[in-house]
């Protein structure tokens, strides 16, 4: 379980780290500038839509978690 | 056929990486769910994946007449996502109405400015963000699928292999988790919606 929480924890910090990298190397390279300009696709911006929203749907309509099948 | 069903065959002919990268997630993913045997979810995928061929194509003509509400509009309409999300029940009937209620405000909030943004060359450390950043999320993906395949067959279960779904299952049961949750997953979507044009 450990092990499970420290990858998802190492990928965050991944993020973290090459966004920040990213920055070092040049002020306009931002997280902001890479998704405005990847968004400025309208299929891949509807394509990050849905799965922005499946995730929603998953967490909050979908039945995730069977009772009782963890812990 | 309008400017737009224009701009959208334009995309795909002289930048076509991005969209058919993202065509293809949701195809793999959808393909993904149905080897899971989560019909639900392989239909969301597989529609979504051939309506985004649609568009790539510039195909659906009836998105062309949407309109990109006024900011404070959208301000709006973020606020009242956040307050239902956090407070319909879960998995209720009433969630499913409101998450497709949902998708159709996010449609109509997406829509394309009339003022587009204009294509320039990625520099270099852009590039380089980009691909780590795809990297890095595919590798979370990929250990997403791991732990749920282990988690159905290796020693210990879900217990000892756990998605995201079960770490954060217990947070969402509780109030103060499934605020943080509503109001975090609003403001993606509100910066999905908002970022990659001009206002």
């Amino acid at each position: 379980m450990i092990a499970g929480i420290l990858v998802f924890l190492l990928c965050l910090a991944a993020l973290l780290v090459s966004a920040w990298a990213a920055r070092a190397a040049d002020p306009h390279a931002t997280v902001v500038e890479l998704f405005d300009r990847a968004l400025a696709d309208r299929t891949v911006k509807l394509a990050m839509l849905v799965c922005w929203w499946w995730i929603g749907w998953h967490f909050l309509v979908a039945q995730t978690v069977d009772p009782g099948a963890v812990m | 056929m309008s400017e737009n069903a224009d701009r959208a065959r334009a995309d795909l002919r002289d930048h076509p990486l991005g969209a058919i990268a993202w065509i293809a997630i949701l195809a793999i993913t959808g393909v993904v769910q149905l080897l899971r045997q989560q019909l639900g979810d392989a239909l969301i995928f597989g529609i979504a994946s051939l309506l985004l061929l649609l568009v790539a194509a510039g195909a659906l003509p009836m998105l062309e007449r949407l309109r990109r509400p006024a900011v404070a509009v959208t301000a709006m309409g973020a606020a009242a996502v956040a307050i239902a999300v956090a407070v319909v029940p879960r998995h209720s009937v009433l969630a499913g109405v409101t998450f497709f209620v949902i998708i159709g405000l996010a449609l109509v909030a997406a829509a394309p400015t009339a003022d587009p943004r204009p294509r320039t060359r990625w520099p270099k450390a852009l590039r380089r963000l980009a691909w780590a950043w795809a990297v890095i999320w595919i590798v979370a993906c990929l250990w997403e699928l791991l732990q749920v395949l282990l988690g159905g067959i290796a020693p210990g279960g879900r217990a000892a292999h756990p998605a995201l779904s079960d770490l954060l299952d217990p947070l969402l049961a509780q109030p103060p988790g499934r605020i943080a949750f509503a109001v975090c997953w609003t403001a993606i979507g509100v910066f999905l919606v908002t970022r990659g044009g001009r206002r």
